[in-house]
């Protein structure tokens, strides 16, 4: 299976996954791991093995402003289940996207499989970079292991930092200092699924992210904007992927550009691009994010970076076995966000069971798949690899997503492993053995 | 029933507590008085119901539905903004009670067979 394919199947999955959720704190999947991240269990535990038929009748209509007060395309009866469509998107040519720019930020962004552009925003120097993965609420492992290394003294500077989906939402935190530390640390660890999404379907979601954006704006502020932008300018460089819908195409954020470009755009684009890369098809609203293209003003569709894979070390043609590139980096660490390991459940006969299940597997091989290509590729650099993930061992318990009971512990586990003597592995973690996978606490059955 | 889906019961009906009421038609909100768009955000401080989820809420005409068709809901709010919240699936239902003031609102919640409560706390975002 290609990893097109696989993630043809990921996201097929969310879109159809949201609006038939699992319970999420049930034997469908309380305390594994691809729950607890919460892209692929937005919703709280509530089974529907149907659709529910219009609850009310439709009467005493009027229409209803959007929640975020736009002007709506349609307009339902007040008590009508079907979301409100959003007005119609300026058309555009796949010519015109290929060579759209940000207005008055051209530098703020460049094409993922783009090898000229990359080579070309990579600091002059080389240095230790960071990669943060993936993985929803299990970022918490990740911000742990930041947070344990400032502890221990032993956190270098990063001259590059790369982040998808909730590793680009820690990545300024990391990037801008240990200063930011706690923040990083509630950031992990008091966030509920409240502080994530809304249930409630929109039209192009099954949850609403709102509270999301509501979050970082609260987080990312003016002050994190110019710790960002200073340094960037001194050098060092923080990237951030999203996935352009309408292109096919995965996207890197030059974040410290935009910081550095500052204002209230700055800001506005630089949250915008955080809430776009964890921006799940289909469970989460795309983001559109305005754009320029000879002089023609439209609006692209961006969603989580992690479609284009889980993890950013450098553009796709850089790290083919046949690529003689070699990364300029003095080390290359890695924090994988998303466990590895197989965890056990009898699949219940029921589609978002079974898609859940099966996207949980999708990601975890396509992390470890990336995993084990950029090991490759640092040893053919001569760069050092290092990587953290967690441990096999770690398997507390989750009653839904964004579960601050079980975030808080995985950050804990982290913090533990980044504060330890090795907080790194020098290669990738051994494929899971034949033995008895890892399975969940919770009970394991198949029936209701 | 199992443990699980009454635990799955009470958060599916913990929506709708705020959304929807057993309040008598003619002690209904006059009409526009709480209408628009809520969301209300759902604690559990007892019971194994997960921690806190945000629901979509709307009020339309004194009346409380859900925008999503997975939740099934019927009620009223008072004119004084004073709910009462019965929600049912099947044969599983919860309670709950509280007030909306102006833009904002809260209340208590439990199930019906009491294995799970906490708080709930709702704010307008729109009309």
């Amino acid at each position: 299976m290609t990893m097109h394919t696989r993630w043809t199947i990921c996201t097929a999955a969310a879109l159809f996954l949201a609006p038939l959720l699992p319970p999420s704190d049930t034997p469908f999947g309380s305390a594994t791991r691809v729950f607890a991240q919460g892209w692929f269990d937005p919703q709280p535990p509530v089974r529907h093995h149907r659709r529910a038929r219009h609850p009310v009748a439709q009467d005493d209509a009027k229409p209803v402003a959007s929640v975020h007060g736009e002007k709506k395309a349609g307009t339902p009866s007040a008590t009508s289940s079907e979301p409100q469509q959003p007005p119609p998107r300026v058309t555009f040519t796949a010519a015109e996207d290929a060579v759209a720019i940000i207005p008055g930020m051209p530098a703020a962004r460049f094409w993922a499989d783009s090898t000229t552009d990359f080579i070309s925003a990579l600091p002059a120097q080389p240095g230790p970079w960071l990669v943060l993965s993936s993985g929803g609420g299990d970022g918490a492992f990740g911000a742990g292991v930041l947070v344990g290394l400032s502890a221990a003294g032993n956190r270098p500077e990063y001259s590059v930092v790369t982040g998808v989906s909730t590793g680009a939402l820690m990545a300024p935190f990391i990037f801008a200092g240990p200063r930011y530390d706690d923040a990083l640390r509630e950031t992990y660890t008091k966030i509920s699924a409240a502080d994530v999404f809304e249930a409630g379907r929109t039209a192009e979601s099954f949850v609403d992210s709102w509270p999301l954006k509501d979050t970082i704006g609260k987080k990312v502020t003016p002050e994190l904007l110019a710790d960002v932008a200073a340094e960037h300018r001194r050098g060092r460089r923080l990237f951030v992927t999203s996935f352009d819908v309408d292109a096919e195409r995965p996207v890197v954020w030059n974040m410290g550009a935009i910081a550095a470009h500052g204002g209230e755009d700055g800001l506005a684009l630089f949250r915008s691009v955080l809430l776009a890369s964890t921006a799940l098809p289909g469970a989460f609203p795309p983001v559109l994010i305005d754009v320029e293209a000879n002089g023609k003003r439209f609006a692209e569709m961006h969603v989580d970076g992690g479609v284009g894979g889980q993890l950013f070390v450098a553009p796709g043609p850089l790290l083919l076995p046949t690529s003689d590139y070699r990364l300029p980096a003095t080390q290359l660490y890695i924090v994988v966000n998303t466990g590895l390991e197989r965890e056990f459940q009898v699949v219940d006969r029921f589609v978002p069971t079974i898609l859940t299940q099966v996207v949980g597997a999708a990601v975890k091989v396509d992390t470890r798949l990336m995993l084990d290509i950029a090991y490759s590729v640092a040893k053919r650099s001569g760069v050092g690899f290092n990587v953290a993930t967690i441990p096999p061992s770690f398997n507390a318990p989750s009653k839904g997503p964004f579960d601050p009971g079980y975030m808080g512990p995985l950050f804990q586990t982290g913090y533990d492993q980044g504060k330890s003597a090795t907080p790194f592995a020098g290669e990738p973690p051994p494929y899971p053995s034949g033995s008895p996978p890892q399975s969940s606490q919770n009970e394991k059955t198949g029936a209701n | 029933m199992t443990k699980v889906l009454r635990s799955i019961f009470a958060v599916t009906v913990t929506v709708l507590l705020v959304a929807v009421g057993t309040v008598p038609t003619n002690a209904v909100a006059r009409v526009g008085a709480f209408d628009g768009e809520w969301s209300v955000v759902i604690q559990t401080l007892r019971g194994d119901c997960g921690p806190a989820y945000r629901y979509a809420v709307r009020i339309a005409g004194g009346r409380v539905f859900s925008p999503d068709p997975s939740y099934q809901a019927s009620g009223a709010v008072a004119s004084n903004g004073a709910i009462r919240v019965v929600v049912s699936r099947g044969d599983q239902y919860a309670a709950g009670t509280g007030r909306l003031s102006g833009d904002a609102g809260r209340g208590r919640w439990r199930t019906g067979k009491g294995e799970c409560s906490g708080e709930w706390a709702a704010e307008r975002r729109g009309w």
